[in-house]
């Protein structure tokens, strides 16, 4: 079990065009994944897990904002080869590496882009040094990290067919295959994603699929490189609940068989908990707790926050409805983005926010609080 | 492949529709004209004759010089041909580039002399511009013909297209739009959803939004500009003294003469329609997804 | 308590710096104003020409100042008969300001509404306008008013209303395409559940909120076609005859010097040409992107 790819302390602001400010997407998130584990990220919608996920793809560059943070991720022998040489022509630091086989993937980024907190300026700028980040991220996009998006119809392109898309990212890879390995190769994963009758699906175009069809072929297309980490984006979003399942089983079996280890971005918790050995819970753009499944998940007793126990109880569990328990449902909405963080983002619809410690959580945010092993909460509650 | 015959059949069908309503609205204009003229009659008759000689291509004479239209209308139609196409050419390699690179940079400094650039090619009027070049050429270099060696057999005939062509592919209008519309058509596709999940497999950005935001719009816009080209082409032929449709259709004016120039107009008609005819079935292979 | 919270929210943001590259585009503040600027000089040219408050006559021959480069006394230098070229180009703004207007209101108005009528009538109206808009639409320009030359013999204001005419088919497929866009979008199906009548609807939601903005730009791109039809038809000799200016003619006339060496007499009028032209070019396309930006925002 070596450590694989490893976040921190992410931060990521977008400019907002029309109130000309800054919005806070993503503040403090930091996690480690170890090879061959599932780290499952939980939260509503709007609480930053996709932003996350796209930073770490190196893909946010479409809106002007800023970027901050590190990401160290173990690339396989021959990239590192090729992104050490890449490096070497940058000045060199300290903290581009990382017991010599992680490199920061943000590599750079203090050179390009800085600001200060109090007052918010900005000091540099981000645009270059995205520039000169796709030329890190030629080596590890497809190859190392691969990606699949929430809306699997939209994320195929409309104007080949799923068969062309398919061998033109295997041959990308495998440059002396010739077309009829490519092919060979193409029918296999798409019978390794376990769909059927796969001629017929390599002629079809994007809009004439299923969306269960069309997220098992982006499951193929990103698997063709055999990368080291896959980040599904909400690969369960539109599919009914039968098919849910199925995905998930067949995202577990693929990492077996492929040797793959797993980003999984949810926002049903459940589901999420059946594969994870990791959980990581998102709130308004931080992380409030982190942990192996074990402990977040656990039911009776034991610290938990309490942003987690709405999300578990507001997902019924097998036993939940056989004893026909009524749902709980998460009061109020994910605070605006745009405060900056001086009180709990929890604290309006946190149940336990009451009398003294109430005081404490409006006063300031909690910093994340070791509670056991691996297992950190940012909650009052907990601080010990 | 039935829809493709299909397609191709209501096309066909469409643009021989239209061929015949152009020229009922041009024989309507004819008749309306003041004074007798020779051929001139109302009547469904004399309609039809002038159909059957213009989709036999008998065209008959002309009232002017009395030498048959055929011989003097297909060499000058040749002509026009290989200077719109060329130009049209010319002005792609010109226009793509620079929409792909305002489109990456997003009208940014680098990109800004090149977009003004842009403007000011389709701004400027065209017999300047070759009045420009001529005077150029002909001052500074010497080198190249600037006229086209009508009538004799001295010279390079390809070496006398190059001035016309350079001219009208960066005099026409449509340069500018071009850029335009690359530029927004690619900058919206770049940031739709399976070009980015596309960039995350390592695929180049380029290549995956080549389709739909480059080729669809370059072939819609191209072959709707057809038009605007052979209208171009009517003044770059007067400033070069190019044996074209354009001079022919000037001198033909000139001399009113009308049989000519309506033929003139029946064959560049048969071009824009024909073009359109072109575009339809290409977007049909570029765009397979309307199910 | 929680107002507490606001106020500081309120005063951290404020506290944002932002950098001033990302504060607007640069850009359209620049096109719009380089084109409103022309539209402003434009207007001042066609007013001083009309009311004939000229400081000397445009027309007059003076053969002692032949040629004259430009100097503070002729900015812009004398032509060959020793007319002021400045003063030739403001006289000049006459002979396609009011055919260009006449021009551009004919497209936009008729090009409005059948694109409405198209979009509302999809049926039968739609094909059959489309048909005669095709037919109009196939034949070159140019080649069409070389066609109504020969057969009319017309004024500029004539040949103009058909340049007008022959620009129908692209203003109305645009607004075609952007009201059946519009009929199919939410706030249109709201404002009928309200109760609002169709000419209501058509009117003030779609026409005047919606596709106000693709009719100016096309008025811009509509005058500025207008102002290379003009000048491409003098050139030609078949547009305003001499002695009476057009910019076009200016130009034609000028060509005969190039060699000579005198390229003012035939480039400060196409320099003019060229600046106008994007002005107005400019003008659409910033007013487009501004516009586009509010909706996509």
């Amino acid at each position: 079990m070596s450590l694989l790819a490893e976040l921190n302390d992410l931060k990521v602001y977008f400019y907002d065009q029309r109130d000309k400010r800054f919005i806070r997407a993503v503040e403090n998130v930091g996690f480690s994944i170890n090879e061959g584990t599932v780290l499952g990220v939980v939260g509503e919608s709007g609480c930053g897990k996709t932003v996350t996920a796209l930073s770490m793809m190196g893909l946010l560059e479409s809106e002007p904002g800023i970027i901050d943070g590190q990401f160290f991720f173990k690339p396989s022998e021959e990239d590192a080869e090729l992104i050490k040489q890449s490096l070497s022509r940058g000045v060199r630091k300290q903290n581009d590496y990382k017991k010599d086989t992680l490199f920061n993937l943000f590599f750079g980024l203090d050179r390009y882009v800085s600001f200060e907190e109090n007052p918010f300026t900005i000091i540099k700028d981000s645009e270059k040094w995205l520039r000169r980040n796709n030329r890190i991220m030629e080596h590890i996009r497809g190859k190392n990290i691969s990606m699949i998006f929430q809306n699997p119809e939209q994320s195929l392109n409309p104007f080949i067919p799923v068969g062309g898309q398919l061998t033109r990212t295997i041959k990308r890879f495998n440059r002396e295959a010739n077309s009829y390995e490519i092919k060979e190769k193409a029918i296999k994963l798409l019978r390794s994603v376990r769909l059927y009758r796969p001629e017929i699906v390599m002629s079809m175009y994007a809009g004439s699929l299923s969306i269960g069809m069309a997220q098992r072929v982006t499951i193929a297309i990103a698997l063709c490189s055999h990368p080291r980490l896959l980040i599904a984006d909400e690969p369960t979003t539109g599919l009914d609940t039968t098919n849910i399942y199925k995905m998930i089983e067949l995202l577990e079996v693929l990492m077996t068989e492929m040797n793959l280890t797993l980003m999984l971005i949810s926002h049903n918790i459940r589901i999420v908990s059946t594969i994870a050995s990791n959980i990581l819970v998102m709130y308004a753009g931080t992380v409030v707790e982190i942990g192996s499944k074990n402990y977040v998940m656990k039911t009776k007793k034991g610290p938990k926050h309490p942003y987690t126990e709405a999300l578990v109880s507001s997902v019924p569990s097998d036993s939940d409805i056989k004893r026909g328990k009524k749902l709980r449902v998460i009061p109020g909405t994910v605070p605006n983005n745009k405060r900056k963080m001086d009180c709990c983002p929890f604290l309006e619809r946190c149940p336990y926010a009451e009398g003294k410690i109430r005081q404490k959580c409006e006063s300031a945010c909690p910093e994340l609080a070791r509670v056991a092993s691996q297992h950190y909460i940012r909650c009052y509650l907990f601080y010990s | 492949m039935t829809r493709f015959l299909k397609l191709f059949i209501k096309e066909l069908l469409s643009m021989f529709l239209l061929i015949i309503g152009v020229t009922a609205l041009l024989f309507l204009l004819f008749n309306l004209m003041p004074g007798s003229f020779p051929g001139k009659g109302l009547g469904g008759a004399e309609y039809l004759k002038l159909l059957r000689r213009l989709f036999t291509f008998q065209f008959g004479t002309s009232i002017v010089s009395g030498r048959d239209i055929n011989t003097i209308v297909f060499p000058a139609f040749r002509n026009t041909l290989i200077l719109t196409i060329g130009s049209i050419f010319l002005s792609i390699l010109i226009s793509v580039p620079i929409g792909i690179f305002s489109a990456y940079r997003g009208f940014e400094s680098y990109s800004w002399p090149f977009v003004i650039f842009s403007y000011i090619m389709s701004s400027i009027p065209v017999f300047y511009l070759g009045y420009l070049v001529i005077y150029a050429v002909s001052r500074y270099t010497g080198y190249l013909p600037i006229y086209y060696p009508y009538g004799s057999e001295r010279g390079n005939p390809l070496i006398s297209y190059v001035l016309p062509v350079l001219v009208l592919g960066f005099g026409n209008e449509s340069i500018s739009e071009i850029v335009r519309l690359i530029a927004n058509e690619l900058k919206r596709v770049m940031n739709t959803d399976y070009v980015v999940a596309s960039k995350a497999r390592g695929e180049s950005v380029l290549r995956s939004s080549i389709n739909e935001g480059i080729l669809i719009p370059l072939i819609s816009i191209i072959f709707s500009k057809i038009p605007f080209l052979i209208g171009g082409a009517v003044i770059v032929e007067h400033v070069f003294n190019w044996p074209g449709m354009g001079r022919l259709a000037f001198q033909s004016t000139l001399n009113r003469d009308l049989p000519v120039l309506i033929v003139i107009a029946f064959l560049a008609v048969l071009c824009v329609r024909s073009g359109m005819l072109l575009k339809e079935l290409i977007l049909y292979y570029f765009r397979p997804g309307e199910k | 308590m929680k107002r507490f919270y606001y106020e500081k929210e309120r005063i951290n943001i404020e506290g944002f710096h932002v950098p001033l590259s990302k504060r607007a585009s640069v850009r359209d503040v620049v096109s719009v104003g380089f084109g409103l600027f022309v539209v402003f000089y434009l207007f001042v040219f066609f007013v001083i020409s009309v009311t004939n408050t000229f400081i000397k006559d445009p027309m007059q021959v003076e053969i002692s100042k032949m040629f004259l480069s430009p100097s503070f006394e002729h900015i812009f230098g004398t032509d060959f008969l020793g007319r002021d070229i400045f003063l030739r180009i403001v006289k000049g703004t006459e002979a396609f300001f009011i055919p260009g207007i006449i021009s551009v209101t004919i497209s936009t108005t008729f090009g409005l509404l059948f694109g409405i009528i198209s979009a509302y009538y999809p049926r039968y109206f739609s094909k059959i306008i489309f048909y005669f808009l095709n037919i109009i639409d196939s034949i070159p320009r140019l080649i069409f008013i070389l066609i109504i030359i020969v057969l009319f013999n017309p004024s500029i204001y004539l040949i103009m209303t058909f340049v007008g005419i022959s620009s129908i088919p692209k203003v109305s497929s645009y607004i075609k395409s952007k009201v059946e866009l519009l009929k199919k979008q939410q706030f249109i199906e709201a404002c009928k559940e309200l109760g609002l009548s169709q000419v209501n609807i058509i009117f003030k939601h779609i026409v005047w909120l919606s596709s106000k903005s693709v009719l100016i730009i096309q008025a811009t791109l509509g005058m500025g076609e207008s102002i290379l039809i003009e000048t491409s038809l003098s050139y030609l000799g078949i547009g305003v005859q001499e002695p009476i200016p057009s910019w076009g003619n200016m130009v034609s006339m000028g060509k005969d010097f190039f060699f000579q060496g005198k390229i003012w007499l035939s480039t400060i009028p196409a320099l003019v040409i060229l600046v106008t032209i994007m002005g107005l070019y400019l003008l659409g396309d910033g007013l487009n992107s501004i516009y586009s930006e509010k909706v996509s925002r």
